[in-house]
């Protein structure tokens, strides 16, 4: 596992907010949102990301520009708010429909991304295994795709200020959480990856590699999520705890 | 220890033993450690799946993370397979197996 609060300070990136991207980027275009088709994760190459990688430079030239912190989630009463630049939710945008588009593609079982949102439950025992897969991949499949339409669904409606319900917050968490597998499996992440040092080093290789956006998409959604999960927890602490629905001892 | 006496004799098993520990052993949902997931979220999956305490939830992340695997639900097949079904659903790397 990994602690994605670790050194959050110093990494809350600054990013200038570039007003006069808005024009550039086809956020209300519902039907490119959703055509997924021949996006792959490995094409990912999101106008912005320069920004964010670029930010002390940014700091040292730019210091009177407005900016601010790259979007992230915080409780609001009982929802969780983020406001999104429009690099924010490109980001967002290509790695739901990448994700939505490996869920509606042919599986391929030896993918170690499949192999990985779709995990055995009985790895030694095969024929349990297909009966299980039988039985529950096809509405595992659909629940996963239905998880990165909604997040995109969600982005479309909002544009920048994304507000989610608490119902609507779990099923971006789980979204999030498919789509870090998808990339931080492509990536080769392990727990000794120190995804800031790989930047760097994918960095002095060559800027302008798609490891160098991937890596540095896969950390802003490793920081979105664990804003996301902080904000939903922190919401929960002000309530009564809830009672679970079926609360069991192991 | 003195010497065991010749006359004491043990009970002679009169089912096979193996057959027996294969019923009575329980089925458990393991989740494994992964260096994608976060520690937060998945404490959160636990309290949000089984209904634990923040601190038992804690636990088991902490044992998911530093031991590579943690029993987290325990009881009849079918139940532990459903419980496998969720954790796949919040992205967890659950198997079932029989301790």
């Amino acid at each position: 596992m990994t602690d994605g609060s670790e050194d959050r300070d110093a990494d809350d990136r600054d990013v200038e907010n570039h007003a006069h991207d808005v024009g550039d980027h086809d956020v209300d275009d519902r039907d490119d949102a959703l055509d997924t088709d021949g996006l792959d994760v490995a094409d990912l190459d999101v106008d912005g990301l320069d920004d964010v990688l670029d930010d002390d430079e940014a700091d040292d030239d730019e210091a009177d520009r407005p900016r601010r912190v790259v979007g992230l989630f915080q409780a609001d009463g009982q929802e969780c708010v983020a406001r999104f630049t429009p690099q924010d939710v490109q980001v967002l945008r290509q790695s739901m429909a990448s994700l939505a588009a490996l869920l509606t593609g042919d599986a391929d079982r030896d993918d170690p991304v499949v192999e990985r949102l779709f995990p055995d439950v009985y790895p030694t025992d095969p024929v349990q295994q297909a009966e299980f897969r039988r039985l529950t991949e096809a509405d595992l499949r659909a629940g996963k795709l239905k998880q990165a339409r909604g997040v995109l669904a969600d982005l479309l409606e909002a544009g920048g200020e994304v507000r989610l319900t608490p119902e609507r917050a779990e099923l971006w968490l789980r979204a999030l959480t498919d789509v870090r597998l998808a990339l931080g499996t492509r990536l080769g992440v392990t727990d000794d990856t120190d995804i800031e040092a790989e930047i760097d080093a994918a960095v002095g290789r060559d800027p302008g590699s798609s490891r160098v956006m991937q890596l540095t998409v896969y950390l802003y959604l490793t920081y979105l999520q664990e804003s996301l999960v902080g904000a939903l927890m922190d919401r929960e602490d002000v309530r009564s705890p809830e009672q679970p629905e079926d609360p069991r001892e192991l | 220890m003195g010497d065991v006496a010749d006359t004491q004799t043990l009970p002679t098993p009169t089912t096979d033993v193996a057959e027996v520990g294969d019923v009575d052993r329980v089925w458990v949902t393991i989740v494994w450690n992964d260096p994608v997931n976060l520690m937060s979220y998945v404490t959160w999956v636990f309290q949000k799946l089984f209904g634990y305490s923040r601190d038992k939830a804690e636990k088991l992340m902490l044992d998911v993370h530093y031991k590579g695997k943690a029993v987290v639900s325990s009881g009849a097949r079918e139940r532990m397979e459903y419980d496998a079904a969720r954790l796949h659903e919040y992205g967890l790397w659950a198997t079932v197996d029989q301790q």
